[in-house]
Formats: structure tokens, sequence, C-alpha cells
């Protein structure tokens, strides 16, 4: 405009003249008119959000739009949505957009996507700067990557503790379906990001709520994931997620959500919410029959029906009350049908605990076959117990180390000689428990053997009647001084070791060893095993001092039985070079190790024993400074420790995170992280969060990291890892210690 | 800028003014509407009058001249193709006024009987003899003054709501964050001048924009009566004062 004729001011910015009228004098009717027609716009403005610099257009949706963008200060590529205006029409927006910032900026798992910024840009749209995660939604990458049910189980345990981990936190993600929970394939299996968690979505009935309701169902068009009070607009808590995991859960095995079948697309907030309220939802198994044509051919009927179903089933109650209260005890109840024990959202019924004793059993026995098929195969019970009892030695620890191992692993055919074995002892139990015929001093011996079966099985509450009653029993027909009482003693005493009441252990195991010293040159063998045992409880009240001179003992009667190098003077010498060690006598600890090894090496019945004194060799040799020895030990140890418990299995997880750190140590910082991953990956599948074992994997993993300069990456996995050491390891100052200081040292570098 | 809910269009100032046209009772309710319009954009007429070079005090007593037939009802059937919008009907009618007076060569005076707008004259004057004469058409240039006057009353709105609402002074602060944007240290300054943080500064910035907004939309909603013509003249608007 040509306004040199103009008496009015002129606006700096567009030339025009400005108002003289009496409401806008000084105002730019042209620029504001021109501000008021720009701000309604929910594209972005790349000039409004300094830091970062745009890039496509990744997804739209009701919560806004996202795109790709770098963040120019700390050179990293994000995820960039801009939420909609609309939000902040509600009064008190800004202050929970604020408040929910800080708590997310508290969440730091690897199965959730990071919020490293919720800004607000100059336009006054609220922003947030997320992690950018590649992968697809679950379901989609399911289709892509289809997994047998157990893979799909696992997947979707990883999602539970991402989303417990959350609620842990006080947050709650309120919108959980598949375009949220994304999935990636990766070296050590698939791996998810939970993403969108409940960042500034409206807590409560608000008007913006309503408004976004209304955006939401016209993008989304189906409100297939949300639990009926969510949809109702009520108050919601952490159970309208758990409702929404047991939709997911259905989809992941079935390929269909329950309630897919059903049009939500022409309804109103409140027919919807009626029809989530009174629509029965169909069982899982049920969508599967159907043949849905998306439906995951990979599963059986049978492998959904039951267990599978009850769990989503209880998850997707229309009451909340009914639901599990938390993610926690839904991820619990599918550990429990991974590991074949009741699920609690099943009724427990006596037939259905019988099948899965059943299912259990048959894996249980696989592993310990040597123990059953001594059993089973002899009604010669002297021999069986001969054989029990050298397999039992000081050895609870690792049998259950074991145990567990192989119920984590993938679960084997069905195998009729298996499920016979089994079938022998409980019915062989059964007798023990009601005959009345038989000679009741045999019939304690097979109580005996029973039990020390059961307990080197792991099943203690099985375990302990059976010795109870055999110790009582013996001791009343063959009086306190019998070698067949001291077997019971110890037998007791061990189970007393292992359930942690070492006081009584040491009560039962001494008097043992008394009654074996009276019978002595007989007893020779049985004394020195009776003195590692009771020496194991030395170990496990942390007194390894107390152990040594029983162990010593232990050594010379074992040698004097069965010759230098025998099984039973190999793990008495074992267990000293461990205690030695452990009181930082690592010359005399060594010399041992060096006698040891080799033995172990040369006896196949010992590769148990030979890869944990390989572990506690190396622990030794890294310690004294000779990282490449150590190094060493710990490769033969991983190897060992495939071939005895299976690849995927925590103590192979375990030896490679101590591996992981030997390398670490002397600079190898790839191999170091190449091994700490494949350790954490394995964890991953089959601990809880924050169990103490990750502290071997996430030590090296984040130091590794830190040292490589990635301190992006380092930081979560020092989160974890101080997590783990102040849960486990509180008495042991340094370590957590040093964990803090690491994770210090990433944040302050990044 | 769409209207806020097309499907139930609320009576307008201007929709009563015409409906109380085809009723044979005098309504209270339209009168008062009509003066209302009257005292709202009386301005722009003022101004068009005196750029067909009319001398000031005959341009201010033709204009209360044609507010006064306006207000008898006497102006109203005619023009009847324009009378949808208010802006066109005024000025198409008021074109038509001029003519008559000027051939009649005789000026009403002011009010016959009625109470008229409130008339600033030396006010109008100033604005007036402060606006450009850049060489647009009379017609153009009517528009240039009506969109302003919307504004202008967009703006008093806005504080009048500002006020009630106890945000006088925030208003106050932030009035010149609605046209343009600001570089960071005015951004800053004015967050602790006001005592929030930049991010609960630039939500109120765009709250006031959206409010603001709104009732751009309203002052305009008033010169109409459907929703159609509210979308037309609110295009219209913006086309005026964008222009270039």
């Amino acid at each position: 405009m040509d306004d040199t004729m103009s008496s009015r001011p002129l606006c700096r910015h567009c030339g025009a003249p400005l108002s003289s009228r009496a409401s806008s004098t000084g105002d730019c009717p042209r620029c504001l008119v021109a501000s008021a027609l720009a701000a309604p716009s929910e594209d972005a403005a790349p000039a409004d959000f300094g830091d970062y610099a745009f890039g496509d257009e990744i997804g739209r949706g009701g919560m806004g739009v996202v795109y790709r963008a770098r963040q120019c200060s700390l050179d990293r590529e994000v995820a960039l949505k801009l939420l909609p205006f609309e939000l902040l029409e509600s009064e008190d927006f800004l202050e929970r957009f604020e408040r929910e910032a800080r708590l997310m900026a508290r969440l730091t798992h690897p199965g959730i996507a990071r919020v490293f910024e919720a800004g607000i840009s100059r336009r006054g749209q609220p922003f947030l700067a997320l992690e950018l995660v590649a992968g697809d939604p679950v379901t989609t990458f399911l289709r892509t990557h289809p997994l047998p049910l157990r893979g799909r189980l696992e997947l979707f345990l990883q999602i539970c503790e991402a989303v417990q981990h959350a609620h842990q936190r006080g947050i709650i993600h309120r919108d959980l379906k598949p375009s949220n929970v994304l999935a990636l394939a990766g070296e050590g299996g698939p791996s998810i990001k939970v993403i969108d968690f409940g960042l500034a979505r409206p807590a409560g009935d608000h008007a913006a709520d309503a408004a976004l309701w209304r955006s939401q169902s016209a993008v989304v068009g189906t409100p297939l994931y949300m639990s009926p009070e969510q949809a109702g607009g009520g108050d919601v808590d952490t159970r309208t997620d758990v409702y929404s995991l047991g939709v997911l859960l259905c989809e992941m095995l079935v390929g269909a959500a329950p309630l897919a079948d059903r049009s939500f697309s022409s309804g109103s907030r409140e027919e919807i919410a009626r029809a989530l309220r009174e629509t029965a939802a169909r069982p899982p198994s049920e969508l599967l029959t159907q043949g849905s044509p998306s439906a995951a051919p990979a599963l059986r009927v049978a492998e959904v029906r039951g267990d599978l179903d009850a769990i989503c089933l209880r998850a997707m109650s229309k009451d909340p009350a009914a639901r599990y209260a938390t993610v926690a005890t839904m991820a619990d109840d599918i550990r429990r049908h991974l590991a074949h024990e009741p699920v609690s959202a099943v009724p427990l019924t006596a037939h259905y605990r019988l099948g899965k004793y059943a299912r259990r059993h048959r894996i249980l026995l696989s592993v310990a076959s040597l123990v059953i098929l001594g059993f089973a195969g002899a009604a010669v019970f002297s021999a069986v117990q001969a054989r029990t009892a050298r397999l039992q030695r000081d050895r609870a620890e690792r049998v259950k180390a074991f145990l567990i191992d192989v119920l984590g692993a993938p679960a084997p055919g069905a195998d009729g000689r298996e499920v016979r074995v089994i079938d022998v002892l409980a019915k062989a139990r059964e007798r023990a428990e009601h005959d009345l015929r038989t000679d009741p001093i045999v019939l304690a011996e097979v109580r005996l053997t029973l039990g020390t079966t059961y307990y080197n099985l792991s099943l203690y509450d099985e375990a302990e009647p059976l010795l109870r009653s055999a110790l009582a029993e013996t001791r009343r027909l063959t009086g306190d001084r019998s070698i067949a009482t001291a077997e019971a003693l110890k037998a007791m005493g061990e189970q007393c070791n292992w359930t942690s009441r070492q006081d009584e252990a040491t009560k039962l195991l001494t008097e043992s060893i008394v009654i074996y010293r009276t019978h002595l040159p007989e007893s020779t063998a049985a004394l020195g095993r009776a003195l590692q045992s009771r020496a194991s409880v030395e170990i496990h009240s942390s007194r390894p001092l107390g152990a040594i001179p029983l162990l010593e003992e232990s050594v010379r009667l074992a040698e004097r039985a069965g010759g230098p190098g025998c099984v039973d003077s190999l793990v008495s010498m074992g267990d000293l070079a461990t205690s030695l060690d452990k009181l930082g006598r690592t010359n005399e600890a060594r010399v041992i190790f060096d006698k040891v090894i080799p033995g172990m090496r040369a006896n196949p019945a010992l590769l148990e024993n030979l890869s944990a004194m390989l572990s506690s060799l190396s622990d030794l040799l890294a310690e004294s400074g000779d990282l490449a020895a150590a190094e060493r030990a710990l490769v033969e140890s991983v190897a060992q420790r495939r071939i005895l418990y299976g690849d995927e299995t925590t103590p192979v997880a375990t030896a490679l995170g101590k591996l992981a750190w030997t390398r670490y140590q002397q600079g190898k910082y790839q191999g170091a992280e190449i091994d700490a991953r494949a350790g954490v990956t394995i964890q991953r599948k089959l601990l809880p969060p924050v169990a103490r074992e990750y502290f071997f994997t996430l030590r090296p993993l984040a130091f590794t990291l830190l040292k490589l300069g990635r301190t992006m990456e380092a930081e979560p996995v020092f989160v974890e890892l101080v997590e783990v050491t102040r849960r486990h390891m509180a008495a042991d100052a340094v370590i957590v210690k040093q964990a803090e200081q690491g994770l210090a040292e990433a944040r302050a570098e990044r | 800028m769409p209207p806020d809910s097309p499907a139930a269009f609320p009576e307008t100032r201007w929709s009563l003014v015409l409906r109380a046209q085809t009723s044979a009772v005098p309504d209270e309710r339209a009168r008062l509407a009509l003066d209302e319009l009257c005292a709202n954009y009386w301005y722009p007429l003022y101004a068009f009058a005196r750029r067909r070079e009319i001398p000031p005090a005959e341009a201010e007593d033709l204009t209360q001249g044609f507010f006064a037939l306006l207000v008898s009802r006497s102006l109203l059937d005619k023009a009847d193709r324009e009378r949808g919008r208010l802006r066109s009907f005024l000025i198409g009618v008021f074109k038509l006024h001029i003519a008559d007076e000027t051939r009649r060569e005789h000026r009403l005076r002011r009010g016959g009987g009625h109470a008229l707008v409130s008339f600033e004259h030396a006010q109008a004057e100033e604005w007036f003899v402060a606006e450009t004469a850049d060489g647009a058409a009379p017609e153009q240039l009517f528009d240039r003054d009506w969109a302003e006057t919307v504004v202008d009353h967009a703006m008093r709105a806005l504080e009048e709501e500002c006020a009630q609402k106890g945000k006088g002074p925030l208003f106050a602060r932030l009035r010149e964050f609605l046209s343009w944007e600001h570089a960071e240290p005015e951004v800053a300054a004015a967050a602790r001048d006001l005592g929030i943080t930049e991010g609960a500064l630039r939500v109120a910035v765009h709250r006031l924009r959206h409010n603001f907004r709104q009732q751009l939309q309203a002052q305009v909603a008033q010169t109409v009566t459907t929703p159609d013509e509210l979308q037309a003249e609110l295009d219209h608007l913006f086309r005026t004062l964008l222009r270039e």
C-alpha cells in the first residue's frame, strides 16, 4: 500500500498504517488478522521450534502430527510430536502438561520410548520431543515375523514390563493399542518399545476431552482397546491399561481383537461406552476356531484354550475390580503358564492342577533324568540311595539354578517315557505314605530316597514331610547313633540349609557328623560329604572362614575313601578354593583351582561344578590382575554352560556378562558390547525386571557404552543398573557408588 | 476460519432488524439492535461521504440523516438484493441516499425526532484526516474502513472479556503479542513481568489469539443472517486487510 500521504504511523512489520481507533490504537489491523488466521494450523511452522530441524512427517492422528526431526544442539534424531492447540482450551492444561513431563522424564526403560522434552513452541503449541523408534505395530510385526506361541508371550511380557515400570512411577498409558507398541527384530530376538505414554491426555471429563474424543474417533475409528470406564469418560486408574493389554494379548495370539467384528464407527460416545460394557468379549481360542481371516495360522486352538483364554478374559473384565490388580500379576500369570504352573486366572480344580503338575514335571524330570531313572528303574533302594546321595552333595544351588533355567527354556515335546517316570515317583510316594504291609525300615528308607529326590528337584515342599518323617521313623527304629539316622539327619540338614534355616541345618548336620565319626572307617566317605554339607552352611551364612577346616577335612576323607582326584574330593576342593578366594587368600586358592579344574574337565559328571569353578577362578584371576587368563576361563565357562544348560539360559547370560566385564577391563570394547548385549537379551526373556542377575550384564554394557562415548545409549542402562545395585547390593557400597557415578558421568557428557 | 456451529445460526442484530421490517408492530429489540449497528458502523459511511468531497459538517448531516431514515424504516426496503449483509446493504443504500440528497441539494437535519448515534465529529474528522488517500476507489476504502472498524470492536470486546475474568493486566501486557511474533528476549521480559514461565506466556498468547479470533467472528456475525454469509463476509474482511 502506498501510504505516503497518511499521517498514521506505519506498522514496522508490514508497513500498513496502524490503527488510530479507540480500542485498537497502535495495533496493526492487518497483522492482527494475519496472526489470528495463522494460529489454528496444526502443521509445523519449523521456525517456531528453534532447536529442531524438521524432516518428514511420520504420522498424523487425533493427538497431533508427528515429524522426524533433528535436535540441533544435541545432534540427535527425534520424533517431534505437535499436539493439538485444542488442548490449550482447558485451563489447567499447562499445569498437567508440565507435571506429566516431569514424571515422564523419570521414565527410563528399554521398553519405553523416551520423552526428551515437553515444550511450548513460539506460537504456544505444546510439543513433545520423543525418542525416534523404528519398528512396526506389534500386530503388524507378528504378521511379517510369525512367532510361535512362546515367542509371542515373551514379547508380550516385554510389553507388560514396560507398562508396569511406568505404573510404578504413577504414569498410566491410557491408549495402549498396536500402533503404540512397536516391535523391532534384533540380533537377540524381537524387542518392543511402547510409545505415546499418557502424556497430555485429558485426565477427566474435560471440555478438551470431549473435543479430543471427536477428533480421535474420527481418526482412529475404533475404541477396541479402550476400557468401558474410560470410554464412558469416568475416572481411570492403571487397570484401564490392564484392560487394553488383555485386548492386545488376544490380538497378538490370534490376530484379531475380541470385539473386532463390532462396528463402533457411527456411535456416540455414550453408545460406544454402553456397547463396551454390554458386549461380552469372546475368548481368543474362539476367535481362532472361527478362522478370522487375519488369524495367525501358526497357533493351534489347543495352545490358546484354557489358561490364555482365561488370562485375556480376566484382563478384559468389564469391572475393573475383577481384572488383574496390576500388570505385574498379569505378567506373573503368563510366566506361570510358560512354566506350566497353575495360573491365577483359572480356578484351581483338582483336574487342572494335576494337568499342570504332569506337564511341569515332564520338564523337570527330563533334566533330572539321572536321579529319576536311578529311582524308577529300581526296587533296590540301597542302590538308588547310593546314587542319589552321590548326586546330592552340595549341589542344591546349582540344581536349582539349573531347573529354573530349564523352565525358562523352550518346552520339550510330549514324551511318554518322561511322563511315566513322574507317574512312578508320585505313585511311589503315595504307596510310601499308605503302605502298611512293607517293613517300616524299608518304608523309612523309601521316604528318605523320595524326599532327597524331590529335594534335588527343588521341590522343597514335597521333600519336607518325607524327609521329616524319614528322620523320625529312622530314629525310632534304628536309634540315635545309627548310620541310617546320620543319613536322615544329613538329608534334613541339607533341606534346612537350602530353605534358609541355617541354625536348624547346623544342629542337624553337626549331629550327623558326630554319629558318622563313631562309625569310622566304614563311614569315611559319608563323613566327608557331611562335612562338605556342614561347610556349605557356613558358606551360605557368609562365613567362609568357618568352612575352611571342614572342607580341608572333607578333602582328606574323600581322598582316603576314593583316591586323589575322586569326585567327592574335587567338589570339596572346589568349595575350598572358592572360600579361600572369598577370604582374599588368592595364592592358596589359585593352587587349588589349578588342581581341581583339570580334574573336573576329565570327569563328565562334574561339568556343572566345572563351569562354576571356572567362573570362580576367573574372579580370582581378574582380581589378581591376570585379565587375559580370566577371559580364557570365562570363554570356557560360557561354552561349558551352553552345553550343560542350553544357549538361552541365565547361567550362560551371567557368564557372558562376566566375560564382557573382563573384556571391557582390557579395553576390548567391541567384544564387550556384543557379549553384554547377548547376555541382556537372554535375561530379558527369562528374568523379571530388576533381577539381581542383571548386574552382571548391565555393568559391562553401561560402562562400555560410556567408554565408547555413546552416552545416550548408556544412560538408560545406567539407570537400570543403579536400580539393580540399590535393590540387591545395597550392602556393597562400592558397587552401588560405581554405578551411580557412571550414571552421573553419562548424564554430564550428554 | 469456519464458523463454530453452522447448524444453528443464532439470531443476529442484523437479522433482527430485517425481520422487524416486515412486521407491522414496532419491535423494541430490533430498534435497539439497529441503534447499536449504527453506533458501530457510522464512521465508514462518514468517511465515504468525505471522500466524495462533501465537507465535514455536511458529511455528518448526511450520515445522521441516513441513519434517521434507516431507523424510521423508510430506507430498509431499498436495495433488496443487497440486504443479506449489512456492509453491502449500507454502502449500497448510502450511495443512493447521497445521490438523492445531492439531487435535492438539501440536507436532512439530524434525527427526525429520533435519538441518533453519538457522533464525535472532531474525532471522526481526526481519523479521516489521518487516513490515506492512496488513489484506491472509494468503495475499496470504505471496505477497509469497515474492516478496521470490525477489528477495533473485536479488540474492545476482547479487552472487556479479559477484564471480566480479572485478566486485565495480562491483556494489557500481552496485546502487542497478538499482532506479531516476538523475539525470545521480549517473551522472556514479558514472562518476568507477569511472573509466569515462558511456556505459560506462549500459551496465554495463544489463548488470547484464539479468543480474538472468536470475537472477530462474533462481530462479523452480527452483520449477517446465515452461516454462508458469515463465511463470505469473513473472507471479504481478510481479503480487504491482507490485500497486497
